[in-house]
């Protein structure tokens, strides 16, 4: 996963799990309050739907109880009670009672759609609102066997002659010496309490309010339809808990089978039970409205924090890549490549520093380059210079040679041929002509050597260089010099090189040893070998006149010399060209060593390429 | 080491413990075989008859329900319904054992009884009498004082629609009304008297007729006996005395089974629809329905369960017909009804 993702991944973690569990908190606690409220509010609504029904019931029996305690009211009732049916005075009564008495309790809104004086012994009705109720014979009915005896409410049932549900309330009338005169029935105006049932106090739709009585009918009609009332049964959860004497509030299917929530309240005095529910579905919109709101803002919140996160991880990595890529481009050699922004932030820091870094980099390089350049340049007119002198010396080396030859077989013929012309000191000038001759086609050989060696090129194999000292050592000397020399190779282990050049080391430096010990009585010769670190370092060791150290610098030039060549023959030539040879292979030569006590010769050959 | 050692043990009283279970659960299902063949013997079903009160319709509409849902079964009973018919001596045949059970009134009961026929009632189905008369609403016939010198279509000779002219007698003779001064003319069950003018009132029943009334649109006043203190119950259950005191653990299964599908029957009355629909000969289902939810406020008042009886009001109809010289001799009223099936099912409160 880059960068960038993860930055991105980080924001979201950090902002979307808290907003997240907030919202899930709030939804549930908000959840839990609305469904509190909402339970309350049942549950209220129960409370006072059911004392509006006390309420109406004990209005309705207190207007019933004034209009029988009326004394015309007594006194018709009673001219009713006892007067034949042919009498004048009942004809009158009936009228007075109706007219003045019953029929204005009937008016739309007065509560009641009939009320009638029912005969104390017969059960008939007397005289009623409604002239169709008269004669009839209401003996056996409840309301009326109550009512004989005190204020008695017929809770809701079904009349068959009606053929509808109906309410009845029925009070004694009762004359100054308290006897039973009649007893007075109103049948109550049902809208009254479907009205108190169905008026909502909320602003729920699905509200609704009605009662079950203990047969599991309704007794009112629920909201949501008509012909309920005492046709269909319900048995939801709640009516059987409050059927059964229990107040409460549940969660369950209603006769719908639509889950509500629904409070439930027993009316003993009733024997009914007063149900208010609101459908889940409702109840739950604010809440789902809610939940709604609180995951459109985590979402909203989420895209926003992916946004910014994205973003931000762009400002992070856009000047990465770029360093990236601009690192890149440096690496293949664009010195001139610019990476440096202008934030502030440490990444800008990091792009600045690696542009000054291209920078002086670029600076290095071309001064590098430069040296490189000089060197070339120098180099280039060092060879030339070079092989000038090469040249030079090779021609006046080799041009020189013919006068000598001719001064040599001149001198020759001389001593040959005109040997008894000559005195003796003519003989020894001639001989001194012809040593110096030679001397100087000796020395002329060895410059032509030397030069060569210039420019020969090196063929290189595995040399076992102990075998080739003591060959060296054995060609240079006698037997007879042998005995008076101690010549020992401690170690000498193989090495790579040229096999010409390196015997010649070994003849110049043996040599060399050999000669600077000729007047020790016992001439000690050590040759010695020994592996540091990347060379071997070869040194070849005497016991003979040395030399000062301070001309330590003159040993490896051509034609330096330490000694006269009376004291010690030789031209000059041999270190320079073990320096020379040694050079050529990639080692070094350097001496020690002190007047009168002997000198150690070193040269190093490099240790590569040696198996 | 510790770990290991629990381990150990507790793999050692796995199989001791799954044994233990798996004989528990064996012995458990030995004992349940055996309970089941203590306590479900199988016996075949007592065979029953009842004899209804007429043609199936609605009016029935619980017994089919308890068959249909499998009531009778569930109390071991096997149970077969005879349509009522004209003069069918109905009380003969449940005396004669032609019949276990039927459905009649409480005036052939009463009657009957009277008459020394060994017969019971064991619940009242229908609690209020469905019988009406009815006028045209312009009439102006509104009570029945209002009946003198009009022509009433309530005469039939046939058995067991008798009630119609019985509780018509009984309540003019009740309200002091000379029923000479009214015309009587028969009764016919679809009201062609009444429909063509020829009859001014007619009695019908509300649970039957009055709907067809209803359903051609005619706008009617009802005169209902029991506003004129003439107060019946109507379709009761009977069986035999003889029934009764030989196997009444029968009488009263039977009686539960009915009882149960009478409450379904009005639980949900559109439900029972399609049931009654299986056994009428009326295949109408709007009429059917009409007629479950006019037998509603009969089969359930709201005040007792379904099928209670009570004394006082058994002893008003006897005084009723009593009075009306209806009966061939006073007898104890409480012969002619039984509460002990009702009280097997319900206890001895009739709420």
């Amino acid at each position: 996963m880059n960068l960038r993702s993860r930055i991105t991944l980080l924001f979201v973690l950090l902002a979307v799990v808290p907003v997240i569990i907030v919202g899930f908190l709030a939804v549930y606690t908000g959840r839990q309050s609305i469904e509190q409220v909402e339970i309350n509010h049942l549950v209220s609504t129960n409370l006072m739907k059911s004392s509006e029904l006390t309420r109406w019931i004990a209005g309705n029996q207190q207007r019933i109880e004034e209009l029988a305690q009326r004394p015309l009211m007594v006194q018709n009732s009673a001219t009713l009670a006892t007067k034949e049916t042919i009498d004048p005075a009942y004809d009158s009564a009936r009228l007075s009672l109706e007219w003045d008495h019953l029929k204005p309790r009937v008016k739309p809104s007065s509560g009641f759609t009939e009320v009638s004086v029912i005969g104390p012994d017969s059960g008939i009705i007397l005289a009623s609102s409604d002239d169709r109720q008269e004669g009839k014979y209401y003996a056996n009915q409840r309301f009326y066997i109550e009512g004989k005896t005190h204020t008695y409410t017929q809770g809701v049932f079904y009349s068959l002659p009606l053929q509808q549900t109906t309410m009845i309330v029925s009070t004694p009338i009762i004359d100054r010496q308290n006897n039973l005169v009649a007893v007075l029935a109103g049948r109550l105006e049902l809208r009254d309490l479907s009205m108190i049932m169905s008026t909502q106090s909320g602003l729920r739709q699905t509200e609704k309010t009605y009662l079950v009585n203990k047969s599991n009918f309704f007794v009112t009609e629920p909201r949501s339809g008509e012909g309920y009332a005492l046709k269909k049964t319900v048995r939801t959860n709640g009516v059987i808990a409050g059927l059964s004497g229990i107040d409460g509030v549940g969660f369950y299917e209603d006769y719908r089978n639509i889950p509500v929530i629904g409070a439930y309240k027993w009316l003993p005095e009733y024997n009914m039970c007063l149900i208010t529910e609101v459908d889940q579905a409702e109840a739950y919109d604010r809440i789902n409205a809610m939940t709604v709101t609180v995951v459109s803002i985590v979402t909203l919140l989420a895209l926003i924090v992916v946004a910014a996160g994205f973003f931000l991880a762009r400002t992070i990595t856009r000047p990465l890549a770029l360093l990236v890529e601009g690192s890149a481009e440096i690496g293949r050699g664009h010195l001139d490549q610019r990476v440096g922004t202008d934030a502030r932030d440490e990444i800008g820091e990091l792009s600045r520093a690696f542009d000054r870094m291209a920078m002086e980099l670029k600076e290095t390089t071309v001064s590098l380059d430069e040296l490189e350049r000089r060197i070339h340049e120098r180099t280039a007119q060092l060879e030339a210079a070079n092989r000038e002198l090469e040249a030079f010396s090779y021609s006046v080396s080799h041009d020189l040679r013919a006068p000598l030859r001719a001064i040599d077989g001149y001198t020759r013929i001389l001593l040959d041929d005109y040997e008894p012309l000559l005195d003796a000191e003519g003989k020894r000038i001639c001989s001194v002509i012809s040593g110096s001759a030679h001397k100087m086609s000796d020395l002329i050989d060895d410059l032509l050597a030397f030069s060569r060696l210039g420019r020969a090129a090196l063929n290189p194999s595995k040399i076992d260089m102990e075998a080739l000292a003591k060959t060296v050592y054995e060609e240079l000397t006698t037997a007879q010099s042998r005995k008076r020399i101690n010549f020992k190779i401690d170690s000498a282990p193989p090495a790579m090189g040229d096999p010409a050049l390196l015997r010649q080391v070994w003849v110049n430096l043996i040599s060399n040893a050999i000669k600077f010990s000729q007047h020790q009585k016992r001439a000690v010769i050590r040759v010695h070998a020994e592996n540091i670190e990347n060379e071997i370092v070869y040194s070849v060791k005497d016991n003979g006149v040395g030399f000062d150290m301070q001309y330590t610098n003159k040993l490896f030039g051509v034609f330096q010399r330490l000694h006269s060549v009376k004291e010690f023959e030789g031209n000059g030539v041999g270190l320079a060209l073990v320096q020379r040879v040694i050079n050529r292979h990639g080692g070094r030569v350097w001496a020690e060593g002190e007047v009168g006590k002997g000198a150690t010769f070193y040269f190093t050959l490099p240790r590569q390429g040696v198996i | 080491m510790e770990s290991k050692v629990h381990l150990k043990v507790g793999d050692r009283h796995k199989p001791g413990r799954f044994l233990s279970v798996l004989s528990l659960i064996i012995l458990t299902a030995v004992l349940l075989v055996n309970c089941q063949c203590q306590f479900k013997p199988e016996q075949p079903p007592d065979e029953v008859i009842l004899q209804l009160k007429g043609m199936h319709q609605a009016q029935f509409a619980g017994f089919y329900l308890a068959r249909e849902k499998g009531y009778y079964t569930q109390e071991n009973i096997k149970v077969t319904f005879l349509e009522g018919e004209k003069d069918l001596a109905i009380v003969q045949r449940v005396v004669y054992g032609e019949a276990d059970f039927a459905v009649i009134t409480p005036e052939s009961v009463l009657t009957a009884r009277s008459q020394g026929q060994p017969i019971k009632a064991i619940a009242a189905i229908y609690r209020q009498s469905p019988i009406v008369y009815v006028a045209r609403s312009d009439s102006g016939i509104v009570r029945p004082q209002d009946f003198l010198g009009k022509t009433v279509a309530t005469l039939d000779a046939s058995g067991s629609q008798q009630d119609l002219q019985l509780q018509f007698h009984i309540m003019m003779k009740r309200l002091g009304l000379d029923i000479s001064k009214i015309k009587l003319i028969a009764w016919d069950p679809v009201n062609t008297t009444f429909n063509d003018g020829e009859a001014d009132i007619t009695s019908c029943y509300s649970s039957v007729g009055l709907i067809e009334m209803r359903q051609k649109g005619l706008k009617l006043n009802l005169i209902w006996p029991s506003d004129y203190g003439v107060y019946f119950y109507s379709d009761l259950l009977i069986t035999s005395d003889k029934l009764l005191a030989e196997n009444p653990g029968l009488a009263a299964r039977f009686l539960r089974a009915t009882l149960k599908g009478w409450q379904d029957a009005i639980e949900d009355y559109q439900q029972a629809v399609p049931v009654i629909l299986k056994y009428s000969r009326n295949k109408d289902p709007q009429l059917q329905a009409a007629m479950m939810e006019a037998q509603l406020p009969l089969v359930h008042t709201g005040e007792d369960h379904i099928g209670w009886m009570k004394p006082e009001d058994w002893q008003a109809m006897y005084n009723l017909l009593l009075d009306n010289d209806l009966l061939a001799k006073p007898f104890d009223v409480n012969e002619a009804y039984t509460m002990q099936c009702l009280k097997v099912i319900y206890g001895s409160e009739g709420k």
